[in-house]
This record gives C-alpha cells, sequence and structure tokens, in this order.
C-alpha cells in the first residue's frame, strides 16, 4: 500500500505539471486527498507494522499522519479558492508542490530510521520553497531564499548529529540507523557523544519545529507564504521537525544524559516563549502575530517534553490540538485577505460588519489558541503546569506564565481591535470584498473538535498517545 | 599519505579567513573538492569498488567543477568582485579562526572514541567552525553561501570517519550537495541578485 | 664551534651584494658590484656622526646596544653537528629575546629622536613584530615536542635521526616559515619596502632615518647579520647535520646565496602589500605556525 501510494503521489505530480490543465488538475488533486485518508486508515488498521523495511506505522507516525489526513481536504479546498486567479502555469505548480510536500511529510512520519527521516525533510524544504515564492513579490523571493538556505543549513548540522550516532554504532553494518537498532548499544555509548548529537539534532531541526535556535526562517514563512500553505506549515511541518527530535529523545531517554537533555529542552522552550512574547508586542502584521504564535505552541511542546510525566501526554496532545486550531485560523486569513486585501493591521478594521462568520472563527479561534477554557489547548496547559509544579521548578513556572500573558494581551487586543474597532488609518485604497459564509464551514469544524477535545478525548486518541509515549520514563 | 592532504586542507581553510576576492573563494572551494577526493582515495580502502567511484566522481566532478563554474558564472553576471565584510575587518576574522583551531582540537581530544580517527574530528570540526564563522560575518549572501558549502565538506569529512565501515553515511551525505546545486541554480531561476546584502525587508 | 660563528659572519657580508645584484640583473642592468655595500659601510666608519638636539642618550647608545645584541644571538646557533658557542636549555627563548632587546632598543631611541615619523615607524615595527612572535615560538615548540630537546644545538643534531618519518612536514613547514620570518623581521618585501623614499609608507627605515655615520655603519651591519642568522636557521631545517663537514660549508654557502637571490628576485617582482593588510598578513603565518603545531600534536600522539 505505501509503494503504490508514493507512486501514485508521484503520477499524479508528474500529470499535473505536463498535462496543463486546470480541471485534470483539481480533479487529480482532489483524487489524492482521498488516496491520502486512505492510506491513514489503512495505517490504523496496521498499526506498528513495517513496510518497504524503511517504514514503519509506528503509533507517533500514525497520530500525526491522521491529522495530516484531517488537514488535507479543507487545505486543498482552499487552495483552489486562493490561486483561482493565478494562470495554469502557477496554478499546477502550486498543486503540484502541494502533493509533493504532502507526500515527502507523510514518508517523514512513518520512517523508522534517522536516514530515512532525514532525506524526507530535506525534501519538504525544496517543496515549500518553491510554494512560498507562489506570489512572485520581491517580499516572497527574500522569504523564499532565507527558507531555503537556513532550513539546509540546519539539514547539515541535523546530519552532523546523525553521524555522531553513527559514530557510537561504530562497527555494524547497516544503512539507515533504524531505532530499534540503535536503542540496544545506547547504555555503551560515551555520554559525551550523546549529548553532542542531540545538541545537532535540536539545533538542526529547530529550523523545521520552530524551537528557539533558528526559528527565525518559520516566522518569515508562515507571513509570506499563501495562507492555505501557512496553515499547513505551520502546523504539519512543524510536526515533522518535533517527530525527529522527539525520536532522538525517546532513543536516548534511557542513557545518562536524559536530564540534560530535559534542561536543554526546557531551556529552549522558555527562551522560545521569550521571543515569540517579545516580539508580538510589537507586531503589525496579522499572519506574522500568527506565527509567533506558532512559536509559542511550540516552546510550550519542548517544555511539555523537558518536563516529563504530564508532559509527555500533553505534548503530543497540544500538538493535535494546536494543528487544528493553527490551521483554521490560517485559513481565515485566506478570507480575510479576500476581504479587507490587507494583512497590516493598521488598515484592518469592522471585521464583524464585512464578514460576520468569518468574525465569528477569530473569535473562537482566539479563545482556543490562547487556551482559555473551553478549549483543547486548556487541558493541555493545566497538564504542562501540574508537571512543572510536580518538579518544583517553580522559576519555569513562574517565567511560562508572565510570557504566555504577554501573549494573551497581545493577540486578544489585536484581534478584537480588527473585529470591533474601525481602522486605524483609513485608506480606503479597495472596496472590501464579500465572502461566500459557507467557505467558513471547515474552520468552524475544526474548532468544534477543538472544543469538544477539551471535555472528551475519544479513547482511540488516548490509547495511541499513550502507546507512543510508553517507551518513555 | 592523508596527512598531507590534511594539512593542505586546513591550510585552504586559513586561507579562507585572509582571502579578499571572490575568484580566491571560488578558487578555494575547488582545491577543497580536489583534496577531498584524494583523501577519500586513500581512506576508504574497505569500501567496494563501485561505490568509492561513485564518491571519487562525485567530489570530483560537483566539487571540484560544477560548483565553481556555477559560481563563476554568478559572479560574472552580478559583477560583484570583492567581499564585504560586515563588523570584522579581515584581520580578526582570522584571529577567530585561530581560536577556532585550537576549540576544535580540545573538542577532538575531548571525544576519543575507539571508531573515528582523532584527526578527521579535529579536521571536520575545524571546516565546521570556519563555515559558521563565514555565515555569520560576511554580508554577501554569495558569501553565506560559500559558508554552507564549507559546512557541507565538514559533513563529508565527519562522514569519512566511520565511511569505512558504513558507506551509506557517505552516500547520503552527497545528497547535501546536490541540495547546494537546487540553491545555486535558485539564483540563476530566481534571478537573485549575489550582492544582495539588504535582506531587511522581512522585519517587525 | 666556531666555523658557525665565523661562517655567518662572511655570509652576512656577501648578503646585501647579492640581493642588490640580484634585483638589478631582474631589471636590466648590469647593478654594482657584490661588495659595493661593504664599501659604503667602509665610508660611513670613517664619517662622523651628527646628533640632533632633541636626541638624548638613548639615541647615541642604542645602535651599539643593538648590534652586540645581534653577535651575541649568533652564539647560540649552532652549524653541523657542533655545539654553538654558548648552548643551554631553552636558549632559542634567550635568541628571540636577545633579539628582541636589540629591537627595543632601536624603537626607543627613534622615540627619542622626537619626529613623529620615526614614531609611526617605531609603532608598526612593534606591533609587527608582535605578531610575528608566535609563529617563531610555536615553531621552536614544535621543534622541540619532536625531538625531545630544548637548546638549538640539541634540536638540529637530532633533527633528521629521530626516526619518525613525517620529518618531512616539519622540514617544509619549518623553512617556509624560517623564510616568512626573515622576511618580515628583516623589513623586506612584502611587508616593507626597503627602496622607498616616502616617510609614510616605511615601516623600518624610518626608525633609522636620523643616523649618520659611525651609527648607521653599526645599524647596516646589523641587519645583514640578522638576514644571515635567519638563513642560517632556515640551513639547519634542511640539511641533514650528520654529513661531511666540507660538504657542509660549501653546501651553507651555496644555500645563503640561493636564499639572497630569491630574496632579492622576489623584490623585484612583488608590490609591497598595503599598510592596512599587512597585519593579516603576518597573522597568516602565525596561523599556518599554528596548524603545523596541532597537526604535528595529533601525529605524535600527545593528543590522541
Amino acid at each position: 500500500m505505501l509503494l503504490s501510494f508514493f507512486i501514485t503521489a508521484v503520477l499524479i505530480c508528474f500529470s499535473i505539471i505536463l498535462l496543463k490543465n486546470r480541471i485534470i488538475t483539481k480533479v487529480l488533486t482532489a483524487c489524492f486527498a482521498i488516496l491520502h485518508i486512505g492510506l491513514t486508515v489503512y495505517s490504523w488498521v496496521n498499526l506498528n507494522n513495517t513496510e518497504l523495511r524503511y517504514f514503519t506505522f509506528s503509533s507517533t507516525g500514525v497520530l500525526l499522519l491522521s491529522v495530516l489526513s484531517i488537514m488535507t481536504i479543507p487545505t486543498i479546498y482552499h487552495g483552489f479558492i486562493y490561486s483561482s486567479g493565478d494562470d495554469t502555469r502557477k496554478f499546477n505548480i502550486y498543486h503540484a508542490a502541494l502533493i509533493a510536500l504532502m507526500t515527502f511529510m507523510s514518508g517523514a512520519y512513518l520512517a523508522n530510521g534517522m536516514t530515512v527521516l532525514w532525506i524526507f525533510v530535506e525534501a519538504t524544504t525544496l517543496a515549500v520553497g518553491l510554494l512560498i515564492y507562489h506570489d512572485r513579490t520581491e517580499i516572497a523571493l527574500e522569504a523564499t531564499w532565507k527558507y531555503v538556505f537556513i532550513c539546509s543549513a540546519g539539514i547539515a548540522l541535523a546530519y552532523l548529529g546523525i553521524l555522531f550516532l553513527g559514530f557510537i554504532y561504530g562497527r555494524e553494518d547497516a544503512a539507515s540507523l533504524s531505532f530499534s537498532s540503535l536503542a540496544e548499544i545506547i547504555n555503551q555509548a560515551n555520554p559525551m557523544y550523546l549529548k553532542i548529537a542531540f545538541l545537532f539534532v535540536l539545533i538542526g531541526f529547530s529550523t523545521k519545529m520552530g524551537l528557539f535556535p533558528m526559528h527565525t526562517v518559520t516566522i518569515d514563512a508562515h507571513s509570506v507564504a499563501p495562507p492555505p500553505i501557512s496553515a499547513l506549515i505551520s502546523t504539519t511541518l512543524m510536526n515533522v521537525g518535533f517527530l525527529a527530535i522527539f525520536r532522538v529523545y525517546t532513543l536516548f531517554s534511557s542513557s545518562p544524559i536524559f536530564l540534560f537533555m530535559n534542561s536543554v529542552l526546557i531551556i529552549s522552550g522558555v527562551l522560545s516563549l521569550l521571543v515569540a512574547a517579545g516580539y508580538m508586542l510589537k507586531a503589525k502584521h496579522l499572519k506574522r502575530m500568527l506565527a509567533y504564535s506558532s512559536l509559542e505552541n511550540m516552546g510550550l511542546v519542548a517544555i511539555a517534553i523537558g518536563v516529563g510525566g504530564f508532559g509527555y501526554y500533553a505534548a503530543l496532545l497540544l500538538l493535535v490540538v494546536h494543528s487544528l486550531t493553527k490551521s483554521s485560523l490560517f485559513y481565515q486569513m485566506g478570507q480575510l485577505s479576500r476581504v479587507l486585501h490587507t494583512f497590516k493591521l493598521d488598515d484592518c478594521g469592522r471585521y464583524m460588519k464585512l464578514y460576520p462568520a468569518g468574525a465569528m472563527v477569530l473569535i473562537l479561534g482566539l479563545i482556543c489558541i490562547l487556551a482559555i477554557p473551553p478549549s483543547g489547548l486548556f487541558i493541555t496547559e493545566f497538564m504542562i503546569f501540574k508537571g512543572l509544579i510536580y518538579n518544583d521548578q517553580w522559576l519555569v513556572l513562574i517565567a511560562s506564565i508572565i510570557l504566555l500573558c504577554f501573549v494573551v494581551y497581545a493577540m486578544s487586543t489585536r484581534f478584537m481591535h480588527i473585529i470591533f474597532s474601525n481602522p486605524r488609518k483609513e485608506s480606503d485604497i479597495q472596496a472590501p470584498g464579500k465572502v461566500n459564509a459557507a467557505e467558513s464551514v471547515s474552520q468552524f469544524l475544526f474548532l468544534g473538535i477543538v472544543i469538544v477535545l477539551c471535555f472528551y478525548q475519544p479513547p482511540f486518541l488516548v490509547n495511541l498517545i499513550k502507546q507512543s509515549i510508553e517507551l518513555l520514563p | 599519505m592523508v596527512t598531507y592532504l590534511i594539512v593542505l586542507f586546513a591550510i585552504t581553510l586559513v586561507y579562507f579567513a585572509s582571502a579578499e576576492r571572490l575568484v580566491n573563494y571560488i578558487f578555494l572551494i575547488g582545491a577543497q573538492g580536489i583534496l577531498l577526493c584524494g583523501i577519500a582515495l586513500f581512506e576508504l580502502n574497505e569500501v567496494n569498488t563501485a561505490n568509492l567511484i561513485f564518491i571519487m566522481a562525485e567530489t570530483i566532478v560537483f566539487k571540484a567543477l560544477l560548483i565553481p563554474y556555477l559560481l563563476t558564472r554568478i559572479i560574472k553576471a552580478s559583477g560583484v568582485t570583492k567581499v564585504h565584510r560586515q563588523a570584522l575587518p579581515g584581520f580578526y576574522l582570522l584571529l577567530l579562526s585561530i581560536l577556532a583551531l585550537l576549540l576544535s582540537v580540545i573538542l577532538a581530544h575531548s571525544l576519543v572514541n575507539p571508531f573515528v580517527n582523532t584527526i578527521y574530528l579535529t579536521i571536520a570540526l575545524f571546516t565546521l567552525f570556519t563555515g559558521l564563522l563565514m555565515i555569520v560575518t560576511h554580508k554577501l549572501i554569495i558569501s553565506h553561501l560559500i559558508g554552507f558549502l564549507i559546512i557541507e565538506n565538514a559533513v563529508f569529512i565527519f562522514s569519512m570517519a566511520v565511511g569505512n565501515k558504513m558507506p551509506m553515511l557517505i552516500n547520503v551525505g552527497i545528497l547535501l550537495d546536490i541540495f547546494v546545486g537546487v540553491l545555486i541554480l535558485g539564483f540563476f531561476g530566481l534571478r537573485l541578485k549575489p550582492h544582495t546584502n539588504e535582506l531587511t525587508m522581512l522585519k517587525d | 664551534m666556531v666555523t658557525g660563528f665565523t661562517l655567518i659572519l662572511i655570509a652576512a657580508f656577501f648578503f646585501p651584494g647579492i640581493i642588490l645584484r640580484a634585483k638589478s640583473i631582474a631589471s636590466g642592468r648590469m647593478g654594482p658590484g657584490i661588495f659595493q655595500p661593504v664599501r659604503d659601510v667602509a665610508l660611513l666608519f670613517k664619517k662622523g656622526s651628527v646628533f640632533s638636539t632633541t636626541s638624548g642618550l638613548i639615541f647615541q647608545i642604542a645602535p651599539v646596544i643593538s648590534l652586540s645584541c645581534i653577535i651575541c644571538a649568533i652564539l647560540v646557533i649552532p652549524f653541523a653537528n657542533q655545539n654553538a658557542i654558548i648552548s643551554f636549555e631553552g636558549d632559542f627563548v634567550f635568541f628571540s629575546y636577545i633579539l628582541a632587546l636589540g629591537k627595543f632598543f632601536s624603537i626607543i631611541a627613534a622615540l627619542d629622536t622626537g619626529s613623529s615619523f620615526e614614531g609611526m615607524g617605531a609603532s608598526r615595527e612593534a606591533f609587527f613584530s608582535m605578531l610575528i612572535e608566535p609563529a617563531f615560538f610555536i615553531l621552536m615548540a614544535t621543534f622541540s615536542m619532536f625531538t625531545g630537546f630544548t637548546s638549538f644545538s640539541d634540536i638540529f643534531s637530532n633533527f633528521f635521526i629521530t626516526g619518525n618519518h613525517y620529518v618531512l612536514i616539519y622540514s617544509i613547514i619549518g623553512f617556509y616559515l624560517f623564510i616568512q620570518i626573515a622576511l618580515i623581521e628583516n623589513s623586506r618585501l612584502p611587508v616593507d619596502d626597503p627602496k622607498t623614499h616616502l616617510e609614510l609608507t616605511m615601516i623600518h627605515e624610518v626608525m633609522i632615518l636620523d643616523n649618520s655615520g659611525f651609527d648607521k655603519a653599526l645599524i647596516h651591519i646589523g641587519t645583514w647579520l640578522k638576514f644571515a642568522i635567519y638563513g642560517s636557521l632556515m640551513y639547519n631545517v634542511i640539511v641533514p647535520s650528520g654529513w661531511n663537514i666540507f660538504l657542509q660549508i660549501a653546501l651553507f654557502m651555496i644555500v645563503q646565496a640561493l636564499f639572497a637571490i630569491t630574496v632579492g628576485l622576489l623584490e623585484s617582482f612583488r608590490a609591497r602589500n598595503k599598510m592596512n593588510k599587512n597585519p593579516k598578513f603576518i597573522l597568516t603565518v602565525s596561523a599556518i605556525a599554528m596548524i603545523a603545531f596541532v597537526i604535528i600534536l595529533i601525529l605524535t600522539y600527545k593528543i590522541i
């Protein structure tokens, strides 16, 4: 099934590029969405099987793959609406790159060895670069160059970390450094090597996950990319980065450097929160503000992993809930740009009057992303704080709470302003557009799921998450 | 024999810190490619021949011929010749380079491992630090690209340290090279100006 | 013992003539004879010195101190397999610092004249000497580690017989570094142009602008002797000390002559560095010494 998935995806990409026909592109993209959902169903049925020698349907992978599957249909739908004004060539490139991106991400989720994971992550960088450049403006060019360059540098550093893992592996003959075979020899390795390998992997994959050391590229990329793409890359792509770091963390969790890893992750998380809070207070661009919010949530995920205990469950649940919330906010940004024609905060206003459904989405989304109950994020943040108190890490707790307060203030003032007040600068360049209220249905659906998850977590979700973290102490 | 090649490689790295013209940088990158091919030839004698020929061919064709050719075309098209540094004059860059060498020696000494030859670890760390220094202290994006190429060479040397037993790691590392080829082609495709040093449009 | 000393003295008197002759022939003219500089110095000895009223005692005694320091430095350099006239453990440190003492006196004599040009030249000279000093010490430290001794005589007599097959690397690196150190310490191109007549671009020449007559002669002789010193050190690094003594003497003369010709040719065909690139150039030499040191540390398994 996996092999046929990959082959079909490649064929779809090539036919989209070669056949140059919009209708065929739309049909093929819809087919891809169905294929992807089929893959997810298949993986649920075949949990923990290995296919093609390098891919395993592990529980974490299947969890994140399902999140990606849920997001395929709205992304493609909003993508059709967003790129309906483009000429055929740009349209085809956009959709081909989108399909490639989703294929590579699925491959990365399901990989069972470090090198295969690394190859797929490298491939996603190329696909995302193509997508960010969709607008062909100078700002898009700058963002694309920065993204591809710094992600490549990060990937090279991550490969150095993998090589260090290979050093420990030593004189065995293996091609792909599978996690299961590495797990057997971790205990005899020199701790210094493990520390350096972990640091390199963390710094390298922080370009993808958006954590503190190299978060700047993700901020630029998310604020410049087309809104449906931003929705995809600020959620599922960050999950890929997280997965890479998480696998290495799980691998090393039974070794002497466990405490070192926890402290590094907590420091990185708190610094991400600090940067996010600081910059969000002066953000003037809506999508940039949402990008900083992603940074803040990834910081929380890092703190959650560093805390341990409750934190592991909280981290994975946070990933799922954050993906749903952030993507609905970004989809809404697509419609906002069609109504207000701008993302600059100074020029936005009166959104409730111009597009009430969208404004409702924004309000609900605001409540969800700021972890105000009844949001699913509330439960996760609560568990993280509980874990911090259990571990007596009072300083981290106080710092996180204060920084999160700044974030709450920044986001809520900005959102409330654009929904209810008049714009600060009345520069009527263009008359506001009209958008059908039915386009926001997907976002209400996602936000509804998030709110439900606050009160009731279905047993299949809970089991899957618990399976993912069973190897951790 | 490998030692002489490694010494020459280290000298090219110091030369990077003190060179002024972009043509010199390109020549050094090409020289590093040839030296790496030589090191691969003499070091990897337990790898099967087909794989060895592939690695050597890739090093020569890609690192020593193709990438310098592409970079020369970019420089001719845009007319940039001199390397403008950001905040550090060349003198301090050289000092930092020497400090990086000392730091890498100390680090390699504390990472002694029966599987890895220490001299490779030292040189690879020194190359990594030089590449990072280049990226951090230069303004032009073509200098950033050259810094990235140096980091790639560091990865290559690292992977050769265990390459005898795990040749697959070297092959995968070569994928990075191809990645860089795509980056450079982006210069042509996107009409990016390599003397762009004002990548400051995106800020808060 | 004394052979080395006399050989260096003899070579010193040929040095400037050969350099001058090489530069002239490279420019297409016949040029002065080989002994012309010696005749010029002999002329200077017959003249009296003129001292400016703004200078004091230091200016009058500095050239003598400088020359005597250089002659003391020659005393520790061995030749062939014999010990030097003075030889003790750590004598290369003595060598370096006695030369530095001479240089210090010429620097403060330049400051003593009260001329701002000479002060500028003195500060540049001090800076460049500071930058090249690590190169010399790191090189000698490398040799000490390699041979296990700390005296010039012991190092050079054991240099080629330690049985370590990396001796070729040390030899080549030592040769290259000694040439660079010689060029920089003696203020030749590409660091400083001895023929320049513009004071703003001078480094060493401007320090001796105010000297005349007997003192100037002493300074010239000191410069030639320093050339010969570094030439002799260079010779020791590339020629094994165990060979036949007469062969060695002949080889010594040939190597010094070749060195002088090379310096002359280098001066004819190279331009002087831009002044603000000079520190970087000199630091590069030190950096290469540092690399050689590190590589050799690893090769001899001092750090595994």
